[in-house]
C-alpha cells in the first residue's frame, strides 16, 4: 500500500528505546518527522 | 536536533531492529535525543503500513512529515545509501507550521558567519568512522581542534556541500583555510607539517 500526502498517517503502537511504548497519535498537536531507516549502524 | 524542537516537531526514528539493538546503537553514538522505535514485531508492520517495507525485510530510507492533526504533509523516500536532506525537511516544517517558523527565524548567512575559522576545524557528525579516526589522530598528536556537527547545524551542512560538490562528506576539514574533504591521514600530515609529532 502506498501512502499519499493528505492522508491520515496510519497509527501504530510499538516499543522504543528508553523502555518507552510509543503510539504515533500521542503526538497530536505537534508535528512529527517519522524517519524510517533500514537498520541500526547505518546513518539516520 | 535542537532545530526540530524549535519547530514544534517530534523526531521519531524507526527501524526493524529490536530494542536492545537500537539501544546499543544509540549508546555507541553517544546517545540520541529522540526515541528510536522498534518495528521488529510484528515484523515491519509500520513500514508496511507506510508502504516502505522492502522484500529483504527492512525498510527504505524515508521521511514522513505528519502535521499536528495527524495528516501526512510530506513524503520523501530516498536512495538507501543517501543521507536525508534536513534542509528540505526544515523548509516543509516551516510551510506547514508558519506560526512556529516565525518564532524561529533561521538566517543561514548569520549562522554561517558564526562558523569557526582558523586552526583545525572538523565538520563531522557523531557516527562517521572517519571522524572517529580523525579525533584519535588529533588526540595522539596533542592537536587542538574544533568540531562542528553538520547534523545539528544547517549552515555548516550547507558549507560542506559547497566545498564537497553537493555532498555532505564527513569529516571535512578547514585547517587555516585549507579544505580537505574526507579523512586522509597522509594529506592531513601534509597540511599540518611540523605540527604532527606522531
Amino acid at each position: 500500500m502506498k501512502l499519499a500526502v493528505g492522508q491520515i498517517a496510519p497509527d501504530f503502537t510499538l516499543s522504543a528505546t528508553g523502555s518507552r511504548t510509543i503510539t504515533l497519535s500521542q503526538f497530536r498537536g505537534q508535528n512529527v518527522a517519522l524517519v524510517f531507516f533500514p537498520q541500526a549502524w547505518t546513518p539516520i | 536536533m535542537d532545530l526540530f524542537e524549535g519547530l514544534n516537531t517530534q523526531v521519531l526514528g524507526i527501524s526493524i531492529d529490536h530494542v536492545p539493538c537500537l539501544e546499543a546503537w544509540a549508546e555507541s553514538l553517544g546517545g540520541i535525543t529522540y526515541p528510536l522505535i522498534s518495528d521488529f514485531w510484528p515484523h515491519g508492520m509500520a513500514a508496511r503500513q507506510y508502504g516502505v517495507l522492502r522484500d529483504e525485510g527492512y525498510s527504505e530510507r524515508a521521511i514522513f512529515i505528519i502535521d499536528r492533526e495527524g495528516i501526512i504533509r510530506y513524503i520523501d523516500i530516498h536512495d538507501i545509501d543517501e543521507q536525508p536532506d534536513n534542509d528540505e525537511v526544515f523548509s516543509i516544517l516551516r510551510q506547514i507550521d508558519p506560526e512556529n517558523a516565525k518564532k524561529y527565524p533561521v538566517d543561514l548567512e548569520a549562522l554561517a558567519a558564526q562558523l569557526p575559522h582558523g586552526g583545525i576545524v572538523m565538520y563531522c557528525n557523531t557516527w562517521c568512522p572517519g571522524c572517529r579516526k580523525a579525533r584519535a589522530f588529533f588526540e595522539a598528536n596533542h592537536l587542538d581542534y574544533k568540531e562542528v556537527d553538520i547534523s545539528r547545524n544547517r549552515a555548516a551542512a550547507a558549507q560542506v556541500r559547497k566545498w564537497a560538490n553537493g555532498y555532505e562528506t564527513t569529516p571535512t576539514f578547514d585547517i587555516d583555510g585549507h579544505i580537505l574533504i574526507d579523512y586522509n591521514e597522509n594529506k592531513l600530515r601534509e597540511i599540518l607539517g611540523d605540527r604532527v609529532t606522531k
